[in-house]
């Protein structure tokens, strides 16, 4: 096989003894150094990196059976991991130390994964380009004046570049499936209460849910297996126990229903990824599947409904931001008025001031009822959409994103424009159902191709079919071997 | 609905956030122009709607009154800007008796 291996080749590699964990961590933590000028990694630490690998090869050595023997992970830097500072990519949490490691990031490593480092975001996942980061501008593999999606866009940058065969993102809105449509990656948002959330920094708690994005789909159902199930520490958690979905991903979609609904389809949606999502659709009839037009009415209210929803959780969340317990402390605070409004005013970048502003809004007196009440409400209508839709289809097809990616800069100074970016993603958080996004065919830009990812939706709890449809796609419509060359950086 | 600098300088006082006087009008008219867009929500009919406020399937949950090992002081405290004997120290909250 050429060109980036599969997880599962990697851990067998280590188990077999044909590599150690420590080559396999070498080999990526090279490429991350040849690879700086994407921005993808805020935090690299090649001794605390060497040392985990190290460790993972003297278990391999004690016969422990590990799922992930030696596979270097990179994680979105709003997950804990110890031994690596989160920053959630704001001056605010400049330096904070986790004292625990996420469950998801506990999983990782329990199965033999090894931490790669913390990728770069948009401050607190606030964003869609990652332009918003704090430290470092990130840049698109394929394209190095674009932006790679956002808001877990070190992560789509990282494994679109082999700088990481794989990497943990968090998705609220479509943070995990827009940045992995625009990078040619596969991105994984899970059912809500699937995957724990214990050690993600909280953006939109009944939003957010922690996935893999991976090179390929068969990858993506590896992490996926491992980071699932009940957390007694994150009580919205499912007790419903996860059925493994690697062992099926190659189970095809022979008699599947898939809908492709007309709202996803309309002029908003660049035409060229129009037909190479149709053309995954016509991928997964030639391999049995039925396809039907289906309605989800209500989707052109999904985003102010998102955003009223996202900010106003937002604003209680970041409300913990008071220079007290953790995070930076004005210099001058003389008292309780200064020490909160002056480290929060100091620490906080543009984005997030404007996403707490516009919850506060949202939940202030006079406003509660017009704002807030009514977007749950229609997150209702939207669950509804869904529900009903999936009386008649198993899955749902459609496009992750109205464009290709954008060249850097190009919305920064327009929120509105930059919010409509989810257009497409952010229904999909609100009713807490699954989203894989896999990426199914490029635009023909003469000087520059852009890849294009087909987003495929199911009912809670539908991770395997999504799968098995993701597999029958990337199988017909892309390769996922190939690297893009990102100029002087190979 | 048109948002006004009083309607920006109240909300942001009630986040317990501040933006320097020169960045004001720039707020003030991305606000106006978001709150414009989300208050597309205002158009939908509602009637015998109700609200749901998250998509999982997450009840009450419950568990032994037990007690289980937590950070340790020295740990918790680890990540604060000023402490002093094993609390979080912050400015003088109440004045002095005068």
């Amino acid at each position: 096989m050429t060109g980036p291996l599969p997880l599962k080749a990697i851990a067998d590699s280590v188990r077999s003894g044909a590599r150690t964990s420590v080559d396999v961590a070498t080999e990526y933590l090279d490429r991350i150094e040849r690879g700086a000028a994407l921005g993808a990694f805020l935090a690299v630490d090649r001794a605390r990196t060497l040392a985990e690998a190290a460790a993972v090869d003297a278990r391999v050595a004690r016969g422990e059976a590990l799922p992930l023997a030696g596979v270097p992970v990179a994680v979105k830097d709003n997950i804990h991991a110890v031994g690596f500072t989160t920053t959630c990519a704001s001056r605010m949490l400049e330096g904070f130390r986790p004292p625990f490691d996420a469950t998801v990031v506990e999983k990782l490593r329990a199965a033999g994964a090894v931490v790669l480092g913390k990728t770069n975001l948009d401050e607190f996942a606030m964003g869609s380009s990652t332009e918003n980061s704090a430290y470092l501008v990130c840049r698109n593999p394929w394209a190095t004046d674009r932006i790679p999606g956002g808001s877990s866009g070190g992560s789509a940058a990282a494994v679109a570049a082999n700088l990481a065969p794989a990497a943990l993102g968090s998705d609220t809105g479509g943070s995990i499936r827009q940045p992995a449509a625009l990078t040619g990656t596969v991105g994984l948002k899970p059912t809500y209460g699937r995957v724990s959330r214990f050690g993600l920094v909280a953006f939109g708690s009944s939003l957010d849910q922690v996935g893999p994005m991976t090179r390929r789909v068969e990858d993506a159902a590896m992490l996926h297996d491992v980071l699932s199930g009940h957390d007694p520490k994150d009580a919205t958690t499912s007790a419903r126990p996860h059925a493994p979905t690697a062992p099926h991903v190659g189970d095809g979609v022979r008699g599947l229903r898939i809908g492709l609904p007309d709202e996803y389809f309309g002029d908003a949606v660049d035409s060229e990824i129009r037909a190479s999502v149709e053309s995954a659709g016509r991928a997964l009839e030639a391999a049995g599947a039925v396809l039907k037009r289906v309605s989800l009415p209500h989707t052109p209210h999904a985003i102010p409904t998102y955003y009223i929803v996202a900010t106003s959780e937002a604003s209680s969340n970041l409300a913990r931001y008071d220079g007290v317990h953790y995070g930076r402390r004005h210099p001058e605070a003389v008292d309780i008025a200064s020490l909160f409004t002056g480290s929060r005013s100091a620490y906080l970048g543009k984005e997030v001031k404007r996403r707490i502003l516009l919850g506060t809004w949202c939940l202030s007196s006079g406003f509660y009822d017009a704002f807030y009440d009514r977007a749950l409400r229609i997150r209702s209508l939207l669950k509804a959409d869904f529900d009903a839709a999936f009386r008649d289809v198993d899955l749902v097809l459609c496009p992750t994103t109205p464009t290709p990616a954008w060249r850097l800069g190009e919305k920064i100074s327009d929120p509105v424009q930059m919010y409509v970016a989810d257009i497409l993603t952010g229904a999909c958080n609100l009713a807490g159902i699954p989203g894989l996004v896999v990426p199914c065919g490029t635009t023909g830009q003469k000087d520059t191709r852009l890849p294009i990812g087909a987003q495929l939706l199911g009912p809670a709890w539908s991770e395997s079919l999504l799968l098995r449809a993701g597999a029958v796609i990337e199988a017909a419509c892309w390769d996922p071997s190939f690297v893009p060359s990102f100029g002087s950086a190979s | 609905m048109n948002i006004s600098k009083e309607d920006v300088v109240k909300t942001l006082r009630l986040a317990r956030l501040e933006v320097p006087e020169s960045e004001l009008p720039d707020l003030v008219r991305e606000f106006d122009s978001i709150v414009k867009y989300v208050e597309a929500v205002a158009a939908v009919d509602l009637r015998g709607v109700e609200p749901l406020s998250h998509g999982g399937d997450a009840r009450d949950v419950f568990r032994d009154d037990v007690v289980t090992p937590s950070l340790p002081a020295d740990v918790a405290l680890g990540n604060a800007p000023d402490t002093a004997g094993g609390c979080f120290r912050v400015p003088r909250v109440i004045a002095e008796p005068s």
